[in-house]
């Protein structure tokens, strides 16, 4: 029923280019809110659909990450395709003049290990900008939750992102997303852990990042642990207290033990099937979730996630290549509380390796240090392991560790060690190991769990 | 006349408001009217700017004023509407959250697009489209004081033929 108000609202009076002009500001989701207001925004919202969508799209900070998401298929795989640049365009009308066409993303032609790289060139279409606006529903999701996530525990010092904040998210979770599609999806996984200094497809999506977005990623990574811990791999359950029984919120796995491999498991879903498994977790039985979560994606269960390792992975590479890097990296999370000030962040965004494999030559291949001997480790790690969260975060950023490598070494080391993670470590240097006794571990690896 | 000479206004509702010469200049049809007015006869004379209320009149003076200093950002200038606004600088924070009521925020919106004051312009709409953000469609209706003119017969059919773009829930 229409409702009958006493006087006509001032937007009534807003002419059509200026509605639009709000349209265009607004994100993918209240937009399709706002276009069901009445029939006049209704209206300018079909006309100018098109329109809408790019300017939409084009304030997304993350829109060439979401451009090669939205491309991305088998042939990725093939030798220097991976993250081939890209050149996206968009035409109102088939017939439309070369010059008409709008630019989503443009790269120059550029040389790449001697050889000449063009863009690969895409046109897209109206509807694939719908699909892609989409994606962005998705990221906004996000970037809606995010402040519950990162003051879980301090919920009185929650507050709205901060525009730099939001753009730092947004990338990060769009990077998360790419690696995801790529390596925790239904394309063919490779099961081994990256190794240094190798050419591999997965290390290539972190070799391209700056020190200070890895350490974003990492950052986002570590909230994503533990909100998978958290809000989807814990139920209700009686505890019993010195006061009597209390319900609490028990992590799945036998006495805990399997929680991190259950979460670490988990953590291979990706942004918009993790939205959709958090938004229903709470009408689902145990059972039922865990029945849909492994149906979600193809072989869920038998492996990890492996973007923490690649994480490592390549700031050890950084650290090894590059001797005059200080030993201990500020802080540089997303949220401003979690990191240095701007100048001491902006010496780390400058040491991406564009081609996506270091700078390395044979010899200094030759030079690298040998492996770190792992009952060390496992007797380190495992002293380490039960820490407060905030003192484990510390403890990880003292030893040089990204907060989802420390986890995972420190919650699994057998597990780690096997997965040649042990290498991983930028301690090295700096622990005498001119005692320890090398332990080989078994080359059998646990089965995958059973949730 | 001197830029710091004042000039008066008079709105729609027969409120005069009272700004320098300078502030004026930052709305591009008033610059233009006194362009073009003869300022012999003109001189002291209240302006009129009968589209525009006392209440959202004297706001944007307000605003222009603070701005009397900067550069005037022509209409036309390549790369103004490309570019991104992901927040405001704190002066206008705050003159935006002492408005309070939404109805004039709208009614200066409208404002600073008839009197082609485009940062204002800009400023005003990036502020209406963050304070309906996170709205359902009922809460933007609620929020803007609007009108459903759709059916539910409408609205279900628009929801079906559009649910690429519409709320799940």
């Amino acid at each position: 029923m229409a409702q009958t108000l006493s006087s006509p609202s001032p937007i009534e009076a807003l002419p059509m280019e200026v509605i639009l002009e709000i349209m265009e500001v607004m994100g993918p989701a209240d937009l399709s809110n706002f276009g069901l207001v009445n029939k006049r925004f209704y209206h300018i919202f079909t006309d100018k659909r098109a329109q809408i969508l790019l300017k939409i799209l084009r304030n997304c900070p993350e829109l060439e990450l979401l451009l090669h998401l939205y491309t991305a298929n088998q042939n990725n795989f093939l030798p220097d395709r991976m993250l081939h640049p890209l050149t996206v365009t968009f035409s109102f009308r088939p017939d439309d003049a070369p010059e008409d066409k709008v630019f989503l993303t443009r790269n120059p032609v550029a040389w790449k290990n001697g050889k000449i790289v063009c863009p690969e060139k895409i046109k897209l279409n109206v509807f694939d900008l719908m699909a892609l606006a989409q994606l962005v529903k998705v990221i906004d999701w996000w970037v809606e939750i995010y402040p519950r996530l990162r003051w879980r525990d301090h919920p009185e010092d929650r507050r709205c992102l901060k525009s730099d904040e939001e753009s730092r998210l947004r990338k990060a979770i769009a990077r998360w997303w790419l690696y995801s599609h790529y390596f925790h999806g239904n394309y063919w996984r490779n099961t081994h852990a990256p190794k240094k200094f190798e050419l591999d497809a997965r290390l290539h999506h972190v070799r391209i990042l700056t020190t200070q977005e890895i350490h974003e990623l990492d950052d986002l990574l570590g909230i994503m642990y533990e909100t998978i811990s958290k809000d989807l791999c814990s139920s209700p359950g009686k505890v019993n207290r010195e006061m009597g029984s209390v319900v609490e919120l028990i992590p799945w796995g036998k006495n805990g033990e399997r929680h991190p491999a259950i979460v670490n498991t988990y953590m291979k879903l990706d942004p918009e099937l993790l939205k959709y498994f958090l938004e229903h977790c709470y009408r689902y039985s145990k059972e039922y979730l865990i029945t849909a979560i492994t149906n979600s994606t193809h072989d869920l269960l038998f492996d990890r996630e492996t973007l923490s390792m690649s994480i490592a992975t390549v700031l050890e590479e950084r650290s090894i290549l590059d001797p005059d890097r200080p030993k201990t990296i500020p802080p540089m999370g997303i949220i401003a509380e979690d990191r240095a000030n701007a100048d001491e962040c902006e010496v780390w965004n400058h040491d991406a390796w564009p081609t996506g494999f270091p700078p390395i030559t044979k010899e200094q291949l030759a030079e690298q240090p040998s492996e770190l001997p792992v009952r060390l480790v496992i007797t380190l790690l495992k002293q380490l392991a039960g820490c407060h969260r905030n003192r484990s975060k510390s403890v990880a950023t003292t030893l040089g560790l990204t907060f989802t490598t420390f986890l995972f070494l420190s919650q699994d080391p057998v597990r780690s060690i096997q997965n040649n993670l042990s290498t991983s470590i930028n301690i090295l240097p700096q622990v005498d190991i001119s005692h320890a006794i090398e332990v080989h571990p078994s080359p059998h690896l646990p089965p995958p769990h059973r949730t | 006349m001197a830029d710091n000479s004042m000039v008066t206004l008079m709105a729609a509702d027969h409120i005069e408001i009272q700004a320098t010469l300078q502030a004026v200049k930052q709305c591009a049809t008033l610059g233009t009217m006194l362009e073009v007015l003869d300022e012999q006869q003109t001189l002291g004379l209240p302006i009129p700017v009968l589209e525009v209320s006392g209440e959202a009149l004297k706001k944007v003076i307000e605003w222009c004023e603070y701005h009397r200093e900067d550069m005037v950002v022509e209409t036309e200038q390549p790369g103004v509407a490309a570019q991104i606004l992901t927040s405001l600088p704190q002066w206008d924070t705050e003159f935006f959250a002492n408005i309070g009521d939404k109805d004039l925020l709208i009614k200066i919106c409208n404002a600073s697009n008839f009197l082609e004051i485009p940062l204002l312009l800009q400023y005003s709409i990036f502020v209406i489209a963050q304070a309906l953000r996170g709205k359902s469609t009922e809460e933007m209706r609620a929020f803007l004081n609007i009108e459903n003119d759709l059916t539910p017969e409408e609205e279900q059919k628009i929801r079906e033929d559009n649910a690429w773009a519409m709320p799940q829930n």
